[in-house]
């Protein structure tokens, strides 16, 4: 049961773990308790000024509420081409890739504007010159296809990463999320989609395999980060909270 | 100490929390005494709910964190409650 006191803030935590888990142990509860405690985190991580920490504004939930659309937006439309399996692309992807983008810089494009700027320039060129479109990396010729698949695991991975620190995720769970989201998926569908499965080479499931994942761990992210604030490239950027002294 | 009724300013916490002073006008009491008190008067409260009240009411400095002579944390009252703040409670 305290496991679900993680959910909680740090600052929250470093103030009332303590005593939270001995209240527990003194009053076990169930499941209606377990939702209460989770409702609490929520709460814990909307209110952060209870414990000290700044007050978010209503556009610092934005980046998040953004990242969380991307992520449902792809996860949807890759269930779709799963269950109805369309021939046609769509929009989804392109606006779901679009949400991402504005999800990530924030106030990271004050600060890193040139490094970003150079890294977006240096994968079109890369993509331009390998003949590849970013969102087909399956070319005629196999180096074609490694430079294209190299240059989208590049950007995708460094966009999940970049929103995953935005979202104060720690580094265990950001590895986590980037082997499950995206390495370990693309790497079992690589394969199939090459025919060497047993699907139609480049078939629908093959791709959502590589790609579904990839949603889910945005989604996840872009909840934490709607949770957690994050500043907007409007906003000044976030500064360490102030500790309250109180007397007791 | 807070003008508007603590239902206004608590929002869903402001009934339990509510409960959590009149519980403590008998004496401090520790988190786990609290929830009791508090489930006696109110009815059902979760540990969530308890303590988003009671970080509420330390941060507007209603009650106090102390700890008790075996060394364990409780809360008390920060001052005796006022008259309005007792006529709250018969709006609940």
């Amino acid at each position: 049961m305290s496991r679900l006191l993680r959910l909680y803030p740090a600052a929250w935590r470093e103030r009332y773990e303590a005593e939270f888990i001995g209240t527990l142990q003194e009053r076990p509860v169930g499941l209606t308790g377990s939702v209460d405690i989770f409702y609490g985190a929520i709460d814990a991580h909307l209110h952060p000024e209870l414990i000290g920490g700044a007050p978010h504004a209503w556009t610092h939930r934005l980046p998040g509420l953004m990242a969380t659309a991307a992520g449902l937006i792809w996860s949807g439309f890759y269930l779709r081409i799963l269950l109805a399996a369309p021939e046609e692309w769509g929009y989804g992807v392109l606006i779901a890739m679009l949400l991402m983008l504005f999800a990530v810089l924030g106030d990271y494009i004050n600060a890193y504007l040139r490094p970003i700027a150079l890294t977006i320039c240096a994968l079109l060129a890369a993509a331009l010159l390998a003949g590849v479109q970013p969102l087909n990396v399956i070319g005629s010729g196999m180096l074609n296809f490694a430079l294209g698949a190299t240059a989208s695991l590049l950007l995708s991975g460094g966009m999940l990463t970049l929103a995953a620190l935005r979202a104060g995720v720690g580094a265990g769970v950001r590895w986590l999320l980037i082997a499950g989201g995206l390495l370990v998926p693309v790497i079992v569908a690589i394969p199939i989609m090459g025919g060497f499965g047993p699907n139609d080479p480049g078939g629908a499931p093959a791709m959502v395999v590589a790609i579904l994942p990839y949603g889910i761990a945005w989604t996840i992210i872009g909840l934490r980060m709607t949770l957690r604030g994050s500043v907007t490239i409007h906003d000044a950027p976030i500064t360490k909270p102030i500790t309250e002294v109180s007397a007791t | 100490m807070p003008t508007e009724p603590l239902k206004v300013a608590f929002g869903r916490f402001g009934e339990t929390a509510m409960w959590i002073l009149v519980a403590l006008t008998s004496g401090p009491m520790r988190a786990a005494r609290l929830l009791d008190e508090v489930r006696r008067l109110d009815g059902h409260v979760g540990p969530g709910a308890l303590f988003g009240a009671v970080a509420r009411l330390e941060r507007r400095g209603l009650i106090q964190p102390i700890v008790t002579g075996e060394g364990r944390p409780a809360y008390r009252l920060a001052q005796p409650l006022r008259a309005d703040q007792v006529s709250q409670t018969e709006g609940f």
